[in-house]
């Protein structure tokens, strides 16, 4: 196969065209998945928002219960895997884990030390710093938001608060995101790429196949055949004719053939002449052969 | 082809054998180019390579481009690294890498396979002839 014309001919095209179409589905993978993600954040970072805006009224009023009450409603939603809140200090208030209530975060995780990385922590942070994607401890892929809970006018004029109008941030709301969803779409896209570039593999091995097949390796066949048959000594069959390259090789051979029946006419009139009977040679394949294969020996001996 | 496989297995850890580059270095070196700059050129190089090397096929010439290559492949993990997209990026030019390699590797073999068969053709009539003129 390696050695053969279409092996030659398959390798060198299956290689450059299936390499480069695999190349392209991987950065254009790389880019899709970089697009989707994004995507995925920002869908993360409205809904930490939504969350913020509708628990500003309980914590305005200190209403504990209430702001309970809408975090548990909202980790019992499907794909939400987990929400917290927790102060400056990073005490969490509230979650929807109760055994993590009144314990400290770590500020040196994923989700903080994109603010505590320095001596003096980021006040404001970009969509996609905000955003952590990660593995929890239950083996489920996480798309986690940390949105920092602002001090605003409302928050220091309010006559029930001590928060001063100097402090930035007042606390932190912690949003996990079920990432499953991103992963199967991932997966999907993945899969299909693979499909797509073995289907292109094997189109293109197929087609080039197909073409050389036709165009090359059916005529050199067919020249093959007439060859051999013209060796054997058998001069009836008709020679086919082509168009292009292979045409002209076709001609040339025809244009052999022809010379060595030539030669092998010319070779009969000097055994008759030289033996004086009218009998055909005893082995004309052997004559047949000798003409038609070494046709410039036959004309040297002329 | 090996050489290239030894800089993906250290490109796979994230250059993690090499040292940092220090701050002043990576300040003097400046912004890095985008992940998507570095993408659009990796198809270009790829392009370009596979299209060379298959009309070095074509011409039948036995130049070997491959250490370049390795060259050229490592300054696009290197680019990839320093933009931070290197874990994202890494299969397509790994894949890129060896796609280029293995066709300038048969082209040598092929190539290569052509002279030893003429070389034996050329020797065979010399003997031939030694035969006949004894």
């Amino acid at each position: 196969m390696i050695r053969s014309l279409i092996g030659r001919a398959i390798i060198p095209v299956a290689i450059t065209v299936t390499g480069f179409v695999v190349v392209c589905c991987l950065l254009l993978y790389a880019v899709l998945k970089n697009d989707m993600t994004a995507d995925a954040v920002s869908q993360a970072n409205m809904l930490a928002d939504i969350v913020v805006k509708s628990t500003r009224y309980a914590m305005l009023r200190e209403d504990d219960e209430t702001l309970r009450n809408i975090i548990e409603n909202i980790s019992t939603r499907e794909g939400v895997e987990h929400l917290r809140i927790f102060n400056k200090k990073g005490l969490i208030e509230f979650s929807s884990d109760k055994g993590e209530i009144k314990r400290f975060v770590d500020k040196k995780a994923a989700g903080c030390i994109g603010c505590h990385a320095g001596p003096v922590p980021a006040a404001m942070l970009g969509d996609m710093e905000r955003a952590r994607h990660y593995v929890n401890e239950k083996g489920a892929s996480v798309i986690a938001i940390t949105a920092p809970i602002y001090n605003e006018p409302d928050c220091f004029n309010a006559s029930c608060h001590v928060h001063p109008p100097t402090q930035k941030v007042l606390g932190t709301l912690d949003i996990g995101l079920s990432g499953k969803p991103l992963e199967m779409s991932l997966s999907t896209m993945r899969k299909r790429m693979a499909v797509f570039s073995f289907l292109v593999l094997i189109l293109t091995a197929v087609g080039v196949t197909a073409l050389l097949a036709r165009a090359v390796i059916g005529p050199i066949r067919m020249m093959t055949a007439y060859c051999r048959a013209v060796g054997r000594g058998d001069w009836r069959g008709s020679f086919p004719s082509f168009r292009g390259e292979i045409g002209e090789l076709a001609e040339a051979v025809r244009r052999v053939a022809a010379r060595a029946e030539e030669s092998r006419g010319i070779l009969h009139g000097q055994e008759k002449k030289n033996t004086g009977t009218e009998q055909p040679p005893e082995d004309p394949e052997g004559a047949d052969r000798s003409a038609g294969t070494r046709p410039e020996d036959s004309g040297s001996e002329q | 082809m090996a050489l290239f496989m030894a800089v993906s297995i250290v490109a796979y850890d994230g250059f993690a054998v090499l040292p940092d580059l220090p701050p002043g270095i990576r300040e003097m070196l400046g912004t890095p180019p985008s992940a998507a700059a570095v993408s659009g050129l990796l198809v270009l190089y790829t392009f370009s390579a596979l299209i060379l090397t298959l009309a070095r096929i074509i011409g039948g010439f036995g130049a070997y481009g491959g250490v370049y290559h390795v060259v050229y492949l490592t300054a696009f993990y290197a680019f990839y690294h320093l933009s931070g997209a290197l874990p994202d990026n890494f299969w397509a030019v790994f894949v890129s890498g060896m796609t280029i390699l293995t066709l300038e590797c048969y082209h040598l073999w092929s190539w290569c396979s052509d002279r030893i068969r003429e070389e034996r053709e050329s020797l065979d009539e010399e003997n031939g002839q030694d035969n006949d003129s004894g």
